[in-house]
């Protein structure tokens, strides 16, 4: 691994990270860069990086769920193209199972518990005390909240946000791009594209036309 | 001439009953989005002037029928929105294209209906008129022309705009403690907004006083006996539209220094700030003091792929409802202050197009 890490980015995961740098990591040369919101990030924040090597140093993308995490993911696939790699970053209060695999650019949160076997992809962050049981499958850019619980077995689709303190039951499947803001316990299978949100009190849902099929004996 | 309405009007049960009949049995209302009706056997369910409707894609038509089995008077979709047969869950009947019934099982065994019997057995059907991606429904068993309920050139701006609908969009529906005919009134009356958005809406409108952009260029005046076509209104504004990438990726509607308006007899209000992306409000009834608004929002129809779509939906979506939050907050006080023993509004000159709105529902009322 190299010695030398790149945190760049804003918002509440980048000062957690920040402030507890030593703690995760105290031999490592770390470097900062704060950007003044995720509005830089379109503006070319990548180029601040521009003095560090990619040979040398390695990245890690620390925005919030802004945009159902695509600040973040676009942060992170900017510095990718360039040639950076991305890390891993737990917080040395977490507790992570040794049979649960985790993507590159992920956090876990300090006191967050991730349980055997499960897989997490790439660019997700995982929240102060959450907790995730055995077999939970996490999709790519995916924000799970503080205090948060995803019971065994449950899956949690690309892009979307589990809000503080929101349960889903075990088994329960989440669609992609969705958020479950609201802090209650969700039992039953959220369709793609589904936001519960406490200024909503009724369920938001995006509709698109279903994907056109493919000619039979044609590949895509 | 009696010019406002009364206390009756906003909160009396059995005037509320009347309104059902002679406004949303009677007139065209919208009704959804083709867009979201697009593939085969895609449905829409709404509920209008208090009668289940379904609208279904058959082979390609929107049709619109009362969403009850002929059998038994189940529900023949029960969800708001999907991509299913017209097939009644209860006992199993199958409906084709046309509304008939097209299959019974069981039928030799279990019914037994006679020929002249079988030969009725059928959905409800209604009236269904398309403006470009707004689709209409009237449940009259004569409806009117639409062009009795709205002007020619207002049809073809509305179909216009609609055209450039993006195929994806969101939607909510949320309750409201106030009667429908508020929300109306309110998105007609540009002049609240200096009032009840300073920091949210009104620095977007570009004249320096939101004023004079809350009267049409050539406001309408308050006429005698107005038309059921003088309610429904279009009104653009200078606009100062956020920039963001993504609107590189959409062919637009006119200009994007413009905020596209349209309030739709009796109860939408269509809008679109700088042809990027469009808003449909819908005051659906359903009490005297309770609305369901209906919330749809999309972007134009896009010209390349944009990124995290469903994120800028719910953005945008977030950013309405925190505007329409200001609205509610001071007509649901509005609606908790009415009483019997109040005066009448004493409204101005540029209220005139709420004076001709107010004639309107006199006559289709029968109070005119």
């Amino acid at each position: 691994m190299s010695s030398e890490l790149c945190v760049i980015g804003c918002g509440d995961a980048f000062d957690a990270i920040e402030a507890s740098h030593a703690a995760i990591d105290a031999t490592r040369v770390w470097h900062f860069i704060r950007l003044d919101s995720t509005d830089e990030i379109q503006r070319g924040a990548e180029q601040k990086m521009a003095h560090l090597a990619t040979s040398t140093v390695r990245m890690f993308a620390a925005v919030d769920a802004a945009a159902l995490n695509h600040a973040r993911f676009e942060l992170y696939g900017k510095l990718r193209l360039l040639g950076y790699v991305g890390d891993t970053l737990i917080h040395p209060g977490a507790i992570v199972d040794p049979a649960a695999h985790l993507g590159e650019n992920c956090w876990v949160g300090p006191l967050a518990q991730i349980g055997p076997g499960c897989r997490i992809a790439a660019n997700t962050f995982i929240g102060a005390g959450a907790r995730l049981d055995a077999d939970v499958r996490v999709g790519m850019s995916a924000w799970i909240g503080a205090g948060s619980s995803l019971g065994r077995g449950a899956e949690i689709g690309n892009h979307s946000v589990i809000g503080n303190d929101a349960r889903v039951a075990r088994g329960v499947l989440v669609g992609r791009h969705c958020v479950l803001e609201s802090p209650v316990h969700y039992r039953d299978a959220i369709a793609d594209a589904t936001f519960i949100h406490p200024d909503f009190p009724g369920t938001v849902r995006v509709y698109s036309p279903p994907p056109a099929r493919r000619a039979p004996g044609r590949r895509a | 001439m009696r010019t406002t309405l009364d206390y009756a009007a906003y909160s009396d049960a059995a005037v509320f009953g009347r309104e059902q009949e002679r406004i949303f049995r009677t007139l065209w209302i919208f009704a959804g989005v083709r867009s979201m009706l697009s593939w085969p056997d895609a449905f829409i369910t709404r509920s209008i002037g208090g009668v289940p409707v379904l609208l279904q894609n058959c082979d390609g038509i929107i049709r619109a029928f009362e969403n009850q089995c002929a059998h038994r008077q189940m529900p023949i979709q029960f969800e708001e929105h999907g991509t299913r047969r017209m097939v009644c869950r209860y006992h199993g009947w199958v409906y084709d294209e046309a509304g008939g019934v097209k299959a019974i099982p069981d039928e030799q065994t279990l019914y037994r209906f006679t020929p002249e019997r079988r030969a009725g057995l059928r959905l409800r059907e209604f009236a269904v008129a398309e403006v470009g991606n707004l689709v209409f429904v009237n449940l009259a068993d004569d409806p009117i022309p639409l062009e009795l309920q709205f002007r020619p050139e207002h049809i073809e701006r509305m179909r216009a705009m609609s055209q450039h609908f993006s195929a994806t969009c969101i939607q909510t529906v949320f309750p409201v403690r106030y009667n429908w005919k508020f929300n109306f009134e309110n998105v007609v009356d540009g002049n609240h907004v200096a009032y009840l958005h300073p920091r949210t809406f009104a620095p977007l409108l570009r004249p320096t006083t939101v004023a004079e952009s809350a009267v049409p260029a050539v406001a309408p005046p308050a006429i005698d006996m107005p038309s059921l076509r003088d309610a429904t209104l279009n009104v653009d504004s200078p606009y100062q539209l956020k920039r963001w990438p993504w609107q590189e990726q959409v062919e637009g509607f006119e200009s994007d220094e413009r905020f596209y308006d349209f309030n739709i007899y009796p109860n939408v209000n269509f809008y679109s700030p700088g042809g990027k992306y469009f808003i449909i409000q819908q005051f659906d009834p359903a009490a005297p003091d309770l609305t369901h608004y209906r919330l749809t929002l999309m972007t134009a129809r896009e010209s390349g792929k944009i990124v995290g779509l469903p994120a800028i939906l719910w953005g945008y979506l977030k950013s309405e409802k925190s505007v329409l939050d200001e609205d509610i907050v001071a007509l649901e006080q509005l609606q908790a202050s009415l009483h019997p023993g109040m005066r009448a509004p004493q409204q101005g000159e540029y209220e005139a197009p709420l004076l001709n709105i107010a004639a309107v529902y006199r006559q289709l009322m029968g109070d005119a």
